[in-house]
């Protein structure tokens, strides 16, 4: 048997009352002239004191037992006939690292899960969910297994969120579930029109605390190649009361910086400081302890600052060459047009192919210049996707270019510029490789000559060359991806901040590792080189402790997965506490005849 | 106080003891036990220092050469003391105790102050309440039936305590009719004896109540003195009642025999007693005389 409601069974205290107040009072008083020959005849009966005795009357019995059977329905008794299994599903988000008091919410949630566990029958099944970015099964125990402790004991909050909304619908997956427990310190809320199902319950811990947080670190470097820069710290304080915080810059685990900053209720700040030499990894850290200690230290890792390798391939454009020699932190390689062939990616960051016949290299970021097709237009050129990095500040007006591009983009091909009817400049991505396709002759001299062309062939080649290099920094319990190299595809090890292995997947032509939920620094060992990647906290919902975040259960499976594995016995014992109560009434009424 | 009725029931008897027979001086209603000066011849002794000349038999003198003096009776009127307990224990009973202690106290006032008796009046609880010194005359039974119906039972009781209080302030020659249930753990055989040391003869009135015979006690009950409600809880069941009525009747027992020695009257009589059964009582204890 399993309750629903277990806080409920500390009432059960109260089924002493009707003994302790049929032990404090008689139900007769007897009022006598005298008490001293009664206390005579009591000690000639009794010896020197006669004690009150504990009288177990059948009215007694029948309260006790009234109270004890409210109590019991109350608690929401759940009777299995073998036990049946309970899905638990543990919050694992970095607010429930937050202190309560002594100690912190998920410790409460921990404790909650034992006491859950020890209340359910011994044949039950316990699966454990782990609330995260992405959730998953921990395990299957009985409910007296000790190696279902032992795993609980070993669980940390990470520095992502929680998808509840999954958790639960993993947690009901298997279909035989009977009761979904759910320790969070979000608020769950179902939607209107969709009833919360009996057997999922929901135990909230954690109360409304202040807290502050370092929200975002970014990088400049002051020179291109230099080792100098400046240093980017955003700060937010989320209580309600205006704190003094103190934010200290750490490179490569040294602090340099240390700055006092004052902070309003709800008010966010930014700090810039300049750095001499950023190092490896930049940490900005907040001093002194909050209720989430998490969220008060980030860090980035600086992306080196060696140029983009660029192979320009084709017959020698000297607008082109130009543009791509102009840009500082592009080294370039001109080669034949039969390097296409032979592409050595291990040393090519992007493939500038200037009118190229055959088919370029896979799995390099290519710039492919087209020779202007059958549908030559002459017209204005403007800029149609002005959100894509390859328009950044770019500024076509008054540019007339030739342009024989497609009418129309397909698939995961955007149209990032046009000359009249037809596409001038497409951008596409998929997945594995990033292609930049340009249309426009450029023999001829009013767009080559233009300001406009070498900011899009910078932008092109920056777009091109950010899907092989590795993140500076990404937000816990979402994926780390980035583009494999051919020859050290298979060489990529990815280890945690606890030096732990993490599972490497390839998707296509990327490396993806997605158990990223304790934040701190990765480190990915490479072929021949090792590159470390800061993983940080989500910051935002999870460090708002002022209040519980509101998580809808948009999904509707948690009703239509849930069997119900038990009986409700609830009304039942209602029925009997009436009953009691009803006998309770006729002994009385004997009593006072 | 009283009726019609039982006014002319009181009007055939005369208050009287064994040791105070009626006297036919008009001065006083009763001859005293003591010697003085009447017209009633009682004894002749030997002249002592002192003696009143005129009182020594010449006549004797002559013929054996003895002074002999002689001595008379004299007259007085009887001293009656009406104690009645007035404690919260009183109120006990249906009727109350003291219900039935004023009726007592009432008919001896009336039928002693008929006889112009002197009649006196105290209450008492843990010490001496109201008191009316000894009077005769029909105002002092004016005074009593007030003094009486304006009498409360509450309070503890100290009746050993409350005797000797009255002890002090009232010697004897008299009687001191102490009407009480005699519940009192500190004793009250000190008290009587201490009012007999002054002079006084008690006479025993003891009420009790029916349910105090006989508790009404079936199941586990929990007891309240009724004159100390906060005092130690005690619980009581059958096996404690049987003790309980052992220890009663070891208690009047003992009032019984302390009488039985001391040749003192006493009557027992329960609160529901009628008017004729307390008459009867009266009787039987040696109080009342009919008159002829």
């Amino acid at each position: 048997m399993s309750f629903t409601h277990p806080v409920a069974l500390w009432l059960l205290g109260l089924c002493v009352v009707p003994l302790l107040l049929s032990r404090r009072r008689p139900v007769v008083r007897h009022v006598v002239a005298n008490a001293y020959l009664w206390r005579e005849a009591a000690r000639r009966v009794a010896g020197p004191v006669a004690p009150r005795r504990t009288r177990f009357t059948p009215l007694v019995v029948a309260q006790m037992a009234c109270i004890g059977a409210l109590v019991l329905s109350l608690a929401g008794p759940v009777v299995t006939a073998r036990g049946g299994r309970t899905a638990i599903v543990l919050d694992l988000s970095a607010s429930m690292g937050a202190r309560d008091g002594q100690i912190t919410r998920f410790d409460a949630a921990r404790a909650r899960l034992r006491t859950l566990v020890r209340s359910l029958p011994r044949l039950s099944r316990v699966r454990v969910i782990l609330a995260e970015a992405s959730p998953r099964v921990t395990g299957e125990w009985s409910a007296t297994d000790p190696r279902l402790s032992t795993t609980v004991d070993a669980l940390t909050p990470g520095g992502g969120t929680a998808d509840l909304s999954s958790a639960i619908d993993l947690a009901t997956a298997a279909g035989d579930v009977s009761r979904i427990v759910v320790l969070t310190d979000s608020d769950l809320t179902q939607p209107a029109g969709r009833p919360t199902p009996l057997s999922l319950q929901v135990e909230r811990v954690g109360h409304p605390v202040e807290n502050a947080a370092v929200t975002r670190v970014g990088l400049r470097r002051s020179e291109l190649g230099g080792r100098g820069g400046d240093v980017l710290v955003a700060l937010r304080n989320y209580g309600s009361s205006a704190r003094d915080a103190e934010v200290e810059i750490g490179i490569d685990g040294r602090a340099v910086h240390r700055a006092r900053v004052r902070l309003g209720p709800r008010d966010s700040r930014t700090q810039t400081i300049a750095v001499q030499d950023l190092g490896r990894v930049v940490t900005a850290r907040l001093v002194g302890a909050d209720a989430l200690p998490v969220d008060d230290s980030r860090s980035i890792a600086v992306p080196l600052a060696s140029p983009i390798r660029v192979a320009l391939i084709g017959p020698g454009d000297s607008f082109l060459e130009r543009a791509l020699a102009a840009n500082p932190s592009v080294s370039l390689r001109t080669d034949s047009r039969d390097a296409v062939k032979a592409p050595a990616t291990r040393d090519v960051d992007v493939l500038v192919c200037d009118r190229c016949s055959g088919s370029t290299a896979a799995g390099i970021p290519s710039l492919i210049i087209h020779e202007p097709g059958a549908l030559r237009t002459r017209d204005a050129m403007r800029v149609v996707a002005t959100t894509h990095p390859l328009a950044d500040a770019l500024d076509t007006g008054g540019v007339t270019a030739t342009a024989g591009g497609p009418a129309t983009a397909s698939g995961l091909t955007e149209v990032v510029l046009r000359v009249g009817g037809v596409a001038a400049v497409t951008a596409s991505d998929a997945g594995d490789r990033r292609r930049v396709d340009v249309y426009v002759d450029l023999t001829s001299p009013d767009f080559a000559l233009s300001p406009a062309f070498p900011v899009l062939v910078a932008n092109a080649v920056g777009w091109l060359a950010a899907k092989r290099a590795l993140p500076s920094d990404v937000i816990a319990g979402e994926p780390l991806a980035f583009a494999a190299t051919d020859s050290g595809a298979g060489a990529v090890r990815v280890a945690g901040p606890d030096g732990r292995d993490r599972d490497v997947r390839r998707a296509g032509g990327q490396v993806v590792v997605v158990d990223t939920d304790a934040p701190g620094l990765y480190r990915v060992q490479l072929t021949a080189s090792e590159r470390v990647i800061a993983v940080n906290p989500n910051v935002g919902a999870e460090s708002d402790l002022s209040s519980p975040q509101a998580v809808a259960l948009d999904r509707t499976g948690v009703a239509a997965a849930t069997v119900p594995g038990g009986v409700d016995a609830g009304s039942w014992l209602m029925l009997l506490a009436f009953a009691l109560l009803a006998l309770e009434w006729r002994l009385r009424l004997q009593g006072a005849r | 106080m009283l009726s019609a009725d039982e006014v002319r029931q009181l009007e055939a008897l005369a208050f009287g003891t064994a040791a105070a027979a009626p006297a036919a001086n008009p001065a006083g209603a009763r001859v005293a036990r003591i010697r003085g000066f009447s017209t009633e011849f009682h004894d002749f002794r030997q002249y002592q220092p002192g003696d009143d000349p005129r009182a020594i038999e010449w006549t004797i003198y002559g013929r054996l050469g003895q002074l002999v003096t002689r001595t008379y009776r004299t007259t007085a009127h009887l001293q009656v003391h009406l104690l009645v307990d007035a404690s919260a224990s009183m109120s006990i009973g249906v009727p109350d105790k003291l219900s039935c202690a004023t009726k007592i106290a009432a008919l001896l006032a009336y039928v002693a102050l008929r006889a112009r008796d002197a009649v006196g009046l105290a209450t008492f609880r843990d010490g001496i309440g109201e008191r009316l010194a000894p009077s005769a005359g029909r105002s002092q039974l004016f005074r009593i039936f007030a003094a009486l119906g304006g009498t409360t039972a509450f309070g503890q009781s100290g009746i050993g305590t409350s005797l000797m209080n009255y002890g002090a302030l009232e010697g004897g020659p008299g009687l001191a009719v102490v009407i009480s249930d005699f519940f009192d753990p500190g004793g009250v055989l000190d008290g009587l004896h201490f009012l007999q040391h002054r002079g006084l003869t008690p006479v025993i009135a003891e009420i009790v109540a029916d349910e105090e015979l006989d508790p009404a006690v079936q199941s586990d009950v929990e007891l309240v003195d009724i004159e100390a409600p906060s005092a130690e809880r005690l619980f009581a069941d059958q096996a404690t009642v049987a003790a309980y009525k052992a220890a009663l009747a070891e208690h009047r027992a003992m009032l019984r025999h302390y009488c039985d020695r001391h040749a003192l009257p006493s009557l027992h009589l329960r609160s529901s007693a009628t008017f004729p059964e307390m008459l009867e009582a009266c009787s039987r204890a040696g109080l009342f005389l009919l008159q002829r």
